[in-house]
């Protein structure tokens, strides 16, 4: 994606205003699974296999989201304790086409209601539901790497969407 | 490391009395100060004293042993002869006495002595460390040390104490950096092989760059930080838990390390006895052809595993990038769509703005962009109450900017995941990545086939040779994979260590108190954190100016330079020279000694460097023709730089029938060398045995 650097700083910019004041994005913590699926492929551990070694929580959030996204399927996760981990809204406007992702999907839910922008919360929860559901997806995808093979479930999801 | 010009040091004089092989006094070696004839030479058959008089400058300069006796044998510093006829209260003195010069006149004149008194008969006998070695429990040992120099006002002084000459020798001659004036010719065999040069490689930059203090400082603030954390962990009620689990996964780790330390021991000795079987493989013509080739085809296909790995992060990449937006492609063209809707019903740009709103609802006298004119009342009908109203509505001008970007980059990514244009990028990586698993399999192949002929081959001394290079070459794959899984279920230890010392953290933020040991901890991780970044900049940067100056040397320098188009150290410290196609390029033992010879160059380079260096068996393990081309650049080694070669008497005066001609017929040719000493055995009037160092002249 080639864009003059004035123009990235642009939009860099303006997706930190936006998101000025927005609580954090939360994942599953008293789900064992998914905390440790968040912990092991991304930080500051490099794992050998991981599609994510080496990226951010963020990255994996926005993945699921969109996995859950595309199955259409939203999922509540455990609110009983305060096990939420979260992941600063800050990270995920450091890349802009995060954040307009996660915009675009309540935008269409909403239907164009631009109040979102008042209320926060409710795209966040929207994106965290899909987030949620999609995690599963991804974990399945993570479990078909080989040593040989590490990204085979997600060469194979990428080929069926380019079909 | 300091970038001032240095200015140049060399030994004049060197006096040893009662020390290792050398009984009483007189043992006198004086050193080049030429500037054309640099060199000096130092003969001795094996196991005459060369390495002695080696350590013994060491000795004298730090007051430390070079090489500790790790043995604890009883053969140490003082002359054992002198040391073992010591009648009671009886002392002895061994001393080694250095001229230090510069260009103009004498600099330093250091002497060290160590003085052994028998105090008491005794036949106990226990290691002592001031004469490295095991002595009788009844002597007592003196160290002392005597510096002669010019104060400022240019006045002699003696100095005697230890730290104050320390600081000075270090000051011109710093003890990290020893190891390039006081080399030690062994470690030039291990630049045949690249897992035993990166280690020395590695040692050598970290010295030279003080990181060994960065390394401690790390160290240790992360060891105080977790001693804290243990300690109050164990006190929380909420961090017990975890403190406990800590514990537990530091001991399984501990365990996987050094498990891991066998095995890569293990795989050193391995890779050792391959060096050694090939070498003598190489001796044989067709066997040194056969190496030759499956050298060749071993570095094409690391070209072809290195090309498969970029083309691995390639697919990556591309899958972590577009997966995301292909998956939601439809709900950010239906958004754009939205984004439309909205604009055409003016709720979002390009339509009026708050802002612009709040301009003219501010303006005075209040007008209108119309030009009409109105005033400030609450008649909902009048332009005041209608704008009011208006504002209310719409959003705020950050947002209705931020909207428009992202519009702007929805569109874009919209563009970028065209699935015409990710078919061909994709397909394409798929196409590459075939194409090198095949040529790996080819290469793969081919060494086996090379293997299979290296096996028939007819070895002089009838040893399968072939057969036992197959069997060592499978052990090293097979330990190498083992390695390669045990470091991945490290690396998973380490995560869950990470992950439950995460957990530990959060627990103790959460206690009410111990907030000044938090403190502590949070600073304590802090410096660490501050210093390993420091570390690994500094090493980056040595590693780079290590890499060019090693470089520069050996590609001028080396036997058939004009294959090689430079060297290469990687961020794993293995050295590799390569070829003008960026293929590595096997070299020939002669090549090898000279790339270790060229990493003392370059690091004399880029630390300025100008002292004298004394090279302890330059030659050693190198024959025939290898033993020929390392002499020529011996001759021109380091111009103008005091060298002196501690040699073997058959190496330097005798060829072999390898074709290796004397080293003295081809350093003499270039008229670089000075004067040739040659050390011999003798014995005292007592009938003891001892050396004597005499000038050597050959016509």
């Amino acid at each position: 994606m080639s864009e003059n650097p004035s123009s990235r700083n642009k939009v860099d910019l303006s997706a930190k205003k936006i998101v000025a004041g927005w609580p954090n994005v939360g994942y599953d913590a008293e789900n064992d699974a998914i905390r440790e699926f968040y912990a092991k492929s991304s930080g500051t551990v490099k794992s050998r296999t991981s599609m994510f070694a080496g990226k951010k929580l963020a990255d994996i959030f926005i993945f699921a989201m969109t996995l859950g996204k595309n199955a259409g399927i939203k999922k509540e996760y455990d609110k009983k304790s305060d096990r939420k981990d979260s992941i600063n809204m800050e990270y995920i406007a450091n890349q802009p086409e995060y954040l307009w992702m996660m915009i675009a999907i309540a935008m269409e839910e909403s239907q164009g209601d631009l109040k979102l922008f008042q209320e926060p919360r409710k795209i966040i929860n929207i994106c965290e539901q899909y987030a949620n559901y999609g995690i599963e997806l991804l974990m399945e995808m993570e479990g078909q790497a080989s040593t040989s093979d590490p990204f085979s479930g997600y060469e194979e999801k990428f080929t069926e969407l380019l079909e | 490391m300091s970038s001032e010009h240095k200015e140049r040091l060399f030994i004049k004089k060197l006096d040893i009395e009662n020390c290792g092989r050398f009984y009483g006094k007189g043992h006198s070696l004086q050193f080049s100060d030429s500037v054309e004839k640099n060199i000096t030479i130092v003969i001795g058959y094996s196991g005459r004293g060369k390495s002695t008089i080696h350590d013994l400058i060491y000795w004298c300069m730090y007051g430390e042993f070079k090489s500790p006796n790790i043995d604890e044998l009883d053969y140490g510093l003082i002359n054992t002869n002198a040391i073992e006829n010591l009648s009671e209260h009886q002392s002895v003195t061994a001393s080694v006495t250095l001229e230090l010069h510069n260009q103009h006149e004498e600099k330093y004149l250091i002497t060290r002595e160590l003085t052994a008194t028998l105090m008491r008969n005794s036949t106990k006998r226990e290691f002592n460390s001031l004469n490295n070695s095991r002595v009788s429990t009844g002597i007592t040992f003196e160290e002392s040390a005597k510096l002669i120099m010019k104060d400022e006002s240019g006045n002699k002084i003696i100095e005697k104490d230890k730290k104050f000459i320390k600081n000075e020798i270090n000051r011109h001659f710093p003890k990290d950096l020893s190891d390039f004036f006081l080399f030690d010719g062994e470690n030039l065999v291990k630049f045949k092989n690249q897992s035993s040069s990166a280690q020395f490689i590695k040692d050598g930059i970290t010295k030279i760059s003080g990181l060994e203090i960065l390394e401690s400082l790390k160290r240790n603030s992360l060891m105080t930080a977790n001693s804290i954390q243990k300690h109050i962990g164990g006190q929380s009620a909420n961090a017990k838990p975890f403190n406990v689990k800590e514990e537990k996964l530091s001991g399984e780790k501990k365990t996987l390390e050094d498990d891991m330390l066998v095995d890569k021991t293990d795989l050193k000795k391995l890779q050792g006895s391959l060096e050694v079987i090939t070498a003598k493989i190489e001796k044989n013509k067709t066997g040194s052809e056969l190496i030759i080739k499956q050298k060749r085809v071993e570095s094409e296909k690391n070209a072809a595993a290195k090309r498969l790995k970029s083309n691995g992060n390639a697919i990556r990449e591309l899958l972590f990038e577009k997966t995301p937006q292909l998956l939601i492609q439809d709900v950010l063209k239906n958004s754009e769509k939205i984004f439309e809707k909205l604009e055409e019903d003016d709720k979002i740009p390009p339509s009026i703005s708050r802002g612009a709103i709040d301009k003219i609802l501010n303006s005075v006298p209040l007008k209108c962009v119309c030009g009409r004119h109105f005033e400030k009342t609450d008649n909902e009908k009048e332009p005041w109450m209608v704008l009011q109203g208006i504002k209310d509505t719409i959003i705020e001008d950050d947002l209705s900017q931020g909207i428009s970007l992202g519009r702007n980059l929805i569109s874009r990514i919209i563009d970028t995941t065209s699935k015409e244009k990710l078919n061909k990028e994709y397909y394409g990586l798929l196409d590459s990545r075939r194409d090198s698993r095949r040529e790996i399999q080819e290469k793969n192949i081919e060494f086996s086939e090379l293997e299979n002929e290296i096996k028939k081959v007819d070895y002089d001394d009838g040893e399968d040779l072939g057969k036992m290079k197959n069997d060592c070459f499978e052990k090293i794959i097979e330990l190498s994979g083992a390695i390669k899984i045990r470091d991945g279920e490290l690396e998973d230890k380490e995560q869950e260590w990470n992950e439950n010392h995460k957990r530990l953290e959060e627990a103790l933020q959460k206690e009410g108190k111990y907030d000044k040991e938090k403190e502590k901890i949070l600073l304590g991780n802090a410096v660490s954190k501050f210093s390993k970044i420091l570390e690994i900049q500094i090493e980056e940067v040595l590693r780079v100016k290590t890499q060019n100056a090693t470089s520069d040397y050996f590609t001028t320098t080396a036997p058939e330079k004009e294959t090689f188009d430079h060297v290469d150290i990687s961020e794993n410290y293995d050295i590799l020279v390569k070829d003008e196609n960026d293929l590595v390029a096997g070299l020939s033992k002669g090549q090898a000694h000279v790339l270790g010879l060229s990493y003392v160059a370059g690091i004399r380079k880029i630390t300025h460097t100008n002292t004298f260096l004394i090279i302890d068996s330059p030659l050693h393990n190198i024959s025939g023709k290898s033993r020929n081309e390392i002499s020529e650049v011996f001759s021109e080694y380091l111009p103008g730089v005091q060298i002196v070669l501690l040699v073997t008497d058959t190496e330097y005066l005798q060829g072999d029938p390898l074709g290796a001609s004397p080293v003295i017929d081809i350093l003499r040719e270039n008229g670089h060398v000075w004067k040739e000493y040659l050390i011999e055995q003798d014995t005292t009037p007592e009938g003891y045995q001892t050396r004597k160092i005499k000038e050597f002249n050959r016509k």
